[in-house]
């Protein structure tokens, strides 16, 4: 079983990236996936989190309490997150928005998903696609054609949230989870 | 994989079942946690033929749903805490007049505008009980969007079936986490189809007229027959009647016709209850956390068992009262004050050895939160 938490602000496609994981495990490998999902009122710019856990069996309680991996896309979420991470787990940020704090006791990874989803990319809105191949990579939670079809069922067959998938399994520095946790 | 299988949150498992149940008319007025349920009823509904209307209350769309059915579709509406107030009186009206209609109650925390956001199991007594005078209801809940999918389907059949009110009642998590559905294909889970009337129009027909099942044939209103409905104790045209035996007898047919049927509309979901002696009754998502309890609990050689409700209403209190018979603790797990602790303590034979878990801040219900009663019910502390 493996629980996460993906974390930045409203408006980042936070959520999303957690539906698209949960789809790719659910729908095309007929694994289980439970994901949950607090926000601010705020329509842009409150904290967004969403958790979720991925296993082979049936998961009952849904709220991930200590995470074996934990991303944060912007310093507030990652200032109130932190705690949240189990310690000794996987903790992934954005290089330009977040300062990591080396008091937080866990693998920490800084990548510029961000800045590759604005100037590379020049799609800044597909950063979170971006985070989900970083994640695929780094976890081996789910193979990458699963999410590309959970993509291409979303948002369309020639998306370019698909590139971006595809850039962020490059970004990461290769798989970093030990295989026993999934 | 199959195409029928989906990651959806629990408002469209909601829909999904309403949908294979037959639904055709829904009005309502969205409200958090329920929004998404008329968001995806305005889609899918006129997309199949059927009809949405958003009203510009909860009183008119309970009224709205009243109107529909009567004329011959399967009818629903969704709501949460202060709309499911609004609709107490149109309620009544449909459990006094017989008409079928699911209303959906997905609970958040309360009294008043209470907690808009966050998951509470504050509307079970009002469930029971939201609508003044004797009467009974169905109320049907769920932990898992499959469950929740069926407990809709079967909603709209027990609606059908005994002619009356039946009320889904689920909690803002289940609402809005996804995870695994599969849909049926159709024909996979029984639907019951409205039961119609053979007197053809021009003929003398007595609409409430009930037949010892409990059911009563209808016809669609504004069809062949003329008759009256009311919210006034009737006669079985449908006609006012302060007759003793007319009023003494449509009150016992409305009670009775649910209430003698406790154990046919009980459902429930049960895990290592056979040597449990620690009982933990839950249902909704707490029955989730309740679950993951036992499950560590038998692995640490703890004799834990869950049993999980899923008819609230009528109160399945033979099977509560058989299942705690051995348990040296019952430990009632939900998101309240202990509103279904009290009826597992008038049901069981030993009340002194129910306790309640309970969360009531608007967080869910964690297993160390149960974990935490069992010890001091235990006598080892927190």
């Amino acid at each position: 079983m493996l629980k996460l938490i993906l974390s930045g602000v409203g408006g980042q496609g936070i959520i999303t990236a957690g539906v698209i994981l949960g789809e790719a495990v659910v729908i095309h490998e007929g694994r289980y996936a439970v994901q949950t999902q607090s926000y601010g009122a705020e329509v842009r710019g409150g904290l967004a989190r969403t958790d979720l856990t991925i296993a082979n069996s049936e998961i009952y309680y849904p709220r991930v309490e200590q995470a074996h991996v934990l991303v944060a896309l912007h310093q507030d979420a990652y200032l109130r997150l932190n705690r949240s991470i189990r310690p000794g787990g996987i903790l992934i940020v954005d290089e330009t928005l977040v300062t990591l704090d080396a008091r937080v006791d866990a693998r920490q990874f800084s990548l510029p998903i961000i800045r590759t989803a604005e100037e590379e990319l020049k799609r800044p809105q597909a950063a979170n696609m971006c985070m989900v191949g970083v994640l695929v990579t780094m976890t081996g939670v789910v193979e990458p054609d699963s999410v590309s079809q959970a993509i291409r069922t979303r948002f369309g067959v020639d998306h370019p949230n698909l590139e971006a998938f595809a850039r962020g399994l490059e970004l990461a520095p290769g798989r970093v989870l030990q295989s026993s946790l999934v | 994989m199959s195409e029928r299988t989906l990651f959806v949150h629990g408002n469209q498992a909601c829909v999904e079942g309403a949908l294979y149940a037959g639904v055709s008319f829904y009005a309502g007025y969205p409200i958090t946690p329920s929004s998404e349920i008329a968001e995806e009823m305005s889609v899918r509904l006129p997309a199949n033929g059927g009809r949405f209307i958003q009203m510009e209350d909860e009183i008119s769309s309970m009224c709205a749903i009243i109107g529909a059915s009567l004329t011959g579709r399967k009818v629903m509406t969704a709501t949460s805490g202060p709309g499911f107030s609004l609709m107490q009186e149109a309620l009544g009206y449909a459990i006094m007049a017989e008409i079928p209609c699911v209303i959906v109650n997905v609970m958040r925390g309360g009294p008043s505008t209470g907690l808009p956001t966050q998951g509470s199991q504050g509307d079970v007594n009002q469930a029971r009980w939201g609508t003044h005078g004797d009467h009974a209801i169905i109320a049907l809940t769920a932990s898992t969007h499959q469950a929740l999918f069926e407990a809709t389907v079967r909603a709209f059949n027990l609606a059908e079936t005994y002619r009356s009110p039946v009320i889904v009642l689920y909690d803002e998590l289940l609402a809005h986490m996804r995870e695994r559905l599969t849909l049926p294909e159709p024909g996979d889970l029984p639907l019951v189809e409205r039961l119609r009337t053979f007197v053809p129009g021009g003929v003398d027909y007595r609409p409430y007229l009930a037949r010892s099942d409990g059911r009563l044939p209808m016809s669609d209103f504004g069809g062949v027959h003329r008759y009256n409905v009311t919210g006034l104790y009737h006669d079985m045209w449908g006609f006012p009647s302060t007759d003793p035996v007319t009023v003494n007898d449509l009150l016992h047919h409305l009670h009775d016709k649910i209430v003698v049927r406790t154990g046919e509309l009980e459902s429930h979901r049960e895990y290592a209850l056979e040597d449990a002696d620690t009982v933990l009754i839950s249902y909704g998502t707490p029955a989730r956390s309740a679950m993951q309890v036992a499950r560590k609990g038998r692995d640490s050689g703890h004799r834990v068992g869950v049993l999980e409700l899923e008819t609230l209403w009528p109160f399945p209190g033979q099977l509560v009262r058989d299942v705690c018979e051995k348990a040296r603790i019952v430990i009632v797990v939900e998101m309240n004050m202990g509103q279904i602790r009290d009826q597992v303590r008038a049901a069981v034979r030993a009340p002194e050895r129910v306790f309640l878990a309970n969360r009531v801040d608007g967080e869910f219900i964690k297993p160390k939160d149960i974990g935490t009663v069992i010890r001091l019910v235990d006598g080892h502390g927190v």
